[in-house]
Formats: structure tokens, sequence, C-alpha cells
């Protein structure tokens, strides 16, 4: 996924957070996501429908959630080790997915039909963070984890 | 036999479904070792201040306790004193450190953590025969009291009922794992506190209030309403006043049923949360109980068996459905604290003996295939013996609350607060407490002594892990470095601390996984996370 947030970017998010700390190291690790596409096609009281939803399913611990857009990507030569190796079969999670379309739709639309949930196509992606070490006014460190495309954070030891 | 109408069969069918159909859903949400033992870290702060408490309370809040109160008067309320500020104790106390340090020793259960902490080749194996004796006492006792509260108030023979009761734990245990426990146990916990909520708000009425409850109870017997007992029975007797609220105010620290709550916590910081849910839950739920023992003493003075006051008298307060609906209460608070034990008999034998002893390379698939077979067959066997129903098992549980207290209390503390606590302190106080326990209890000496089982096993038990720590080898440097970071001293700037985004909660678990188990942060020279 494609970084919003560079290096330097975070250094300024966070600082303007607070200035009683220093960031002491920063580096990259990219987080597994595998994004599947699906088709539904189910039955309202009066219509047809059709569209195409997709679902991303965290690679890593094999949790699943809908996803709003496909996003951004760009293709980038990584260092191997900051990657955070898939876990998850790609094909198991492509076969437990629709359970997360179901809940979804049911929750949204309230449909009295059971969809059609067609699988479309998959795609790999790794999306990026920023681990950053930081010391407070004690000289003790602590953890933060950045969100590169969003520029969310959190602490990751507290 | 009270009940057994057709209403309330139907109520217990009802109900009964519902917890089978909770153990189906979650069985297929268990996909890793740590979701099936653990819920996967992920459980939020009411469903765990919910299980935490509904596992601390067992059938004895609807049974004991008020029947402790019909016979003792007011005394009895010592006990509802120290549990309804046990949470306080046992969450703020334990919760937050015995996460983080739970997960940054990779603990699955109460007794990996006590041997990670204090490594040494006897911790576990004399932490895991205590908790497995002891737990397992408890687990066939739970089960015995299943069967026989449906025996005795539907009338069903009690082979049957002991079946059908305890089966329904042992089906949705091992099916859905912890994730099912803590949701049985949230569901439980709400008809528990609702149903006695409804009798007390009309038992109450009828006694005309607590002005009316305190002078009928003087005018039956002044010493009713006394603090030492009826008839002064424990006049002077503060060792046992002592004992009867730090049972329940500190002894559930000790309890690795209880404590793995803790551990599954989503992050530390909802302990906070946690301690306040739990803590209004048990100022609604601990003291009526109590308090509707004295009302059965004006509303029902000539009850053959004063066990059975709650459900007297709600049969005598409440139209049929909702009477049914305490019926279940009392179930789901017995099935609230079997379940959680099952659970760490399944935990323990799997982690603690079959990953320890018998496979080391085990993968996270057999580890949790072999934990829901060890809840099926431990399961499975406490219903053929408890439909033997063996003399003593009763006699066994009577002191399974004090001895596993006083066993690993000093230990699970020890190992967040004081970072010089050791392995010689820790196996010092697990054999000092269980032995002190059984012999006091056995012996019968709390009665000439004036001290109770507990509070003699709780100071014996520290004693011994206070001076085994400063005789033996302190920790290595590591060990103390992370006791200092589950205490997390690190003060974090206000502005960063405030703006935690919760959106990225389930990557930042992720990714403390991920960090932990790599060598990510060494290689590029951070400090461990």
């Amino acid at each position: 996924m494609k970084n919003g947030y560079k290096m330097q970017d975070a250094f300024e998010r966070l600082y303007k957070r607070s200035t009683h700390f220093t960031i002491e190291k920063m580096d990259l690790l990219f987080y597994p996501y595998l994004l599947i596409e699906f088709e539904v096609k189910y039955r309202g009281k009066l219509e047809r429908l059709s569209e195409n939803v997709l679902v991303m399913c965290d690679m890593w611990r094999g949790q699943y959630s809908m996803a709003r857009s496909r996003g951004e990507f760009v293709m980038t030569d990584v260092e191997e080790s900051t990657l955070i190796p898939v876990k998850i079969d790609k094909m198991q999670a492509i076969k437990d997915a629709p359970r997360t379309v179901y809940g979804e739709i049911q929750k949204a639309k309230r449909v009295l039909n059971i969809p059609d949930i067609e699988y479309e196509n998959d795609e790999l992606v790794y999306k990026p963070f920023f681990i950053v070490e930081c010391l407070n006014d004690d000289k003790e460190t602590f953890h933060i984890l950045f969100d590169a495309v969003t520029g969310d954070f959190s602490l990751l030891n507290a | 036999m009270i009940g057994g109408g057709v209403t309330e069969y139907v109520v217990l069918l009802i109900y009964l479904c519902g917890m089978i159909g909770i153990g189906v859903y979650w069985a297929k949400h268990s996909k890793t070792s740590e979701d099936y033992l653990l819920g996967g870290r992920k459980i939020g702060s009411v469903l765990t201040a919910l299980t935490l408490q509904t596992t601390s309370m067992s059938g004895y809040m609807f049974m004991g306790g008020p029947a402790q109160t019909y016979k003792e008067g007011y005394f009895t309320l010592w006990y509802a004193v120290g549990d309804g500020g046990g949470a306080i104790f046992n969450v703020g106390i334990l919760g937050k450190r015995m996460r983080r340090l739970s997960y940054y020793l990779g603990c699955l259960s109460p007794i990996e953590y006590i041997e990670k902490r204090y490594p040494g080749p006897a911790t576990r194996a004399i932490a895991a025969a205590i908790a497995i004796c002891f737990v397992y006492g408890y687990v066939l006792a739970q089960f015995l009291s299943a069967g026989k509260t449906m025996c005795a108030l539907l009338g069903v023979p009690l082979p049957v009922a002991i079946i059908i009761g305890a089966g329904v734990i042992v089906f949705y245990t091992f099916a859905g794992g912890y994730l099912a426990v803590a949701w049985t146990d949230f569901i439980q916990g709400i008809v528990m506190v609702c149903s006695m909520i409804m009798i007390f708000v009309l038992a109450w009425h009828q006694v005309g209030g607590l002005t009316g409850l305190n002078e009928q109870l003087t005018a039956l017997d002044p010493t009713l309403t006394g603090m030492w007992g009826k008839g002064n029975m424990y006049l002077g007797q503060w060792g046992v006043v002592a004992g009867a609220v730090g049972v329940y105010l500190i002894g559930y620290m000790g309890l690795p049923h209880v404590v793995i709550r803790h551990m599954a916590m989503e992050s530390p910081k909802l302990a906070k949360q946690t301690v306040v849910i739990a803590t209004v839950w048990n100022q609604l739920f601990i003291f009526v109980p109590y308090i509707m023992g004295l009302m059965g003493i004006l509303l029902l003075p000539n009850i053959e068996d004063p066990e059975m006051v709650v459900l007297t008298l709600a049969y005598t307060l409440l139209p049929g459905v909702l009477a049914a609906i305490v019926l279940v209460a009392i179930m789901s608070a017995i099935m609230s604290t079997a379940d959680a034990q099952l659970m760490l008999m399944g935990t323990m034998l799997g982690r603690d003996i079959y990953q320890r002893y018998i496979n080391k390379n085990a993968t996270d698939k057999q580890l949790m295939s072999v934990s829901r077979i060890c809840i099926l067959v431990v399961g499975v066997v406490s219903i053929i013996i408890a439909l033997l129903r063996p003399p003593g098992v009763f006699s066994l549980v009577v002191f399974s609350f004090s001895t596993l207290g006083s066993s690993f209390l000093p230990s699970y503390v020890g190992a967040v607060w004081w970072k010089r606590g050791n392995t010689t302190g820790c196996v010092a106080s697990m054999i000092c407490g269980c032995i002190i326990s059984i012999i006091w209890e056995a012996a019968g000496l709390a009665g000439p002594t004036g001290m109770h089982t507990f509070f003699i096993g709780i100071i014996v038990s520290i004693a011994a892990y206070i001076i085994g720590s400063l005789i033996g080898k302190p920790p290595t440097k590591e060990m103390q470095d992370l006791v200092e970071r589950a205490a997390c001293k690190t003060k974090i700037p206000a502005g960063l601390a405030t703006a935690n985004y919760k959106d990225i909660a389930p990557e930042t678990n992720g990714v403390l996984t991920f960090l932990k188990d790599s060598s990510y942060m060494e290689e590029r020279g951070f400090q461990p996370v």
C-alpha cells in the first residue's frame, strides 16, 4: 500500500502531539493482508442487486474486515526481514472470508434471502508501518507503532 | 422438589440450548491455540469483568451463602464485605501487570506463567500438581452441584441430571474454548444479577425495608444483628473475622482459573474499566443473597433446608416464568464456575503437561487439539466419577479455595510487584501454603484457635515467599527488567498517550507478537519491546 506518510511526516506528526520526548530510531515494517474481491448478488424486498465488495484478511492473525476501497498500491523492493510473514493459508482465507460478507450484509441491509457470494480475485498486499523508538524526559525508552498510510499511531508497550 | 412444572423445563431447555449454541458458534472462530485457550487475548473490558466475577461466584452464592446467613445472622456479611471489594483488589493489583508480564513471557496458562517467572524444575511440577489436584476437585464438585440442583428443583433423577447439566458444560467448553466460556459467563452473569435483584426487591418490600428487617431480627434474637454471629459464637475472634473478610477480598488472586482472565484481556489499558464494571456488578449481586438469608429468617421461619431460601422466596413471590428464571440463574452460577475450571484443566494438561513433558515440539494445531481432547476426557471422566458419587469429594472441595489461594497468591502478586521475588520464595510459598491449609482444615483447627484456614495459610505462605526470596538467588537481570516493564513506570508524554488510535489496535497486537518472536528489533539496534 502506498504510504501517505514518509519518515519525516511521521516525525512531524508525532512531535506535534508532544515535545516531551525524542525520537531515537525509526524503521519500516510491512504488515500482510490479502485483499479479496467478491461479487455479491442478493434480492431485496423489491429489487435484485449486485455489487462488488472487498474483504481484507490479516494474514498474520487471521482476522477479517470489510475494506471501503481498494486504496493505492505501489510495487517496491524491500528487505525481506521487514515483511511480517504470512501465517494464514490463502485458500483457507478465501474460503472463510464470505462469512464476514454475510455478517456485514445482514447488519447493513437486513436482507431476507441469503445472498450469493462469488469470488472474483485476490491480491496479497503489505501495509507499511513505522516502528518508532522514543525516549521520554527521564530518558526511558518506549515504542510507537505508526501507520504510514493513515497517520494513526499507537503505543506498543503501554 | 420445588419446581418441576412444564414452565421450568421449557425455560431450562431454552437456556441449555442457548449455551450449546454459543459453544457451536465459537467453535468456528478458534484458529490458533491462543484463540482457543485465551480467546486470542482480545477479550474486552465488559466480558472480562463478567467472566471474572461469574467464575468467582459459584452456586454457593444462591444456596450456601444465604443458608449461612440464615443460620448465623449478620456475621456472614463479613464475607460479603470482602467479596464486594474483591474485584478492586484482584484486577487493581494483578490485572494490568499480569496481562503485560504474561504477554512478555509468552504464557498461555497460569501455571506456565509461574514457571517462566520463577524458572526451575520444581516450580511447574509443584504448581501443576497443586492446581490440577484442587481445580479438578472443584470441577467434580460443580458437576455434582449442577446435578443435585436440577434433581432437587425439578425432580429429575440424579444420574440424568448430572449427565445433562455437566454434559452441556463439557460440550460448549470443548467446542468453543475460552471464547465460549467467556460469552456464556457473560450471559450467565446478567441472568444471575437480574434474577437476584427481582426477588430482592419483592422480599425487601415484604419485610418493610432495612428498618423493618433489623427491628424484627432484633426482636427475635438481638445477636442476629450483631457482628459476632448468632449467640455471639465468634465473640472476640478477630482472626475469624479477618479470615472471613480476607478470604474473598484477596483470595481470588490465588485462584488459577480466575487469574487467567487477566491474561486474556485485550489490552492492559482495559484493567481500569474492568475494575469499575466488575465492582458495579459485585455491588449489585454480592450483598443481595446474604441479605436474603436474613429476610428468610423472617419470611420462611420453618424452612427445612436453609439452602433453598432464595429459591423458595422466588417461588413464593414471583410468577411461574420468573421463578423458573431464578432456577436458571442458579444453574448459571454453577456452570460459569465449572466451565472456567474445566477450561483451565484442558489448558494445564495441554500446555503444561503435554507440550512440556510429552511433545516439546508440538505444533500450534496439535496443542489446540490436545487441549480440546483433554477437556473432553476430563469432562467425561468427571461425569462418570460424579455418577459414582465417591465419598470425600465435597470434603476435598471445602478447602480447595483456601489451599489454592494460600499456595498461589504470594507468587502471583510477588511476580509483578516485587522483582526480587524468586524461585526459592515461590516454591517455599506453594509448599508451605498448601500443607498448612490442608493440615488446618483437616484437623479442624479453625474453631479452637479462632484462626480461619485462609488467614493462617496466607500468613505462612507470604512469610515463606519473603524469606525464600531473600535467601535464594535473585532473578536474572532480564527477568527483573521484565517485571519493571510490566509495571510500566515509563512516563508517556500526555499528548501521545491520549492520541492512542484504537483503529490500529489489532495491528498493534499483531506487530507486538511478531516483534517478540523475531529478531527485527535486535537486528536494527532497537531496545526490546
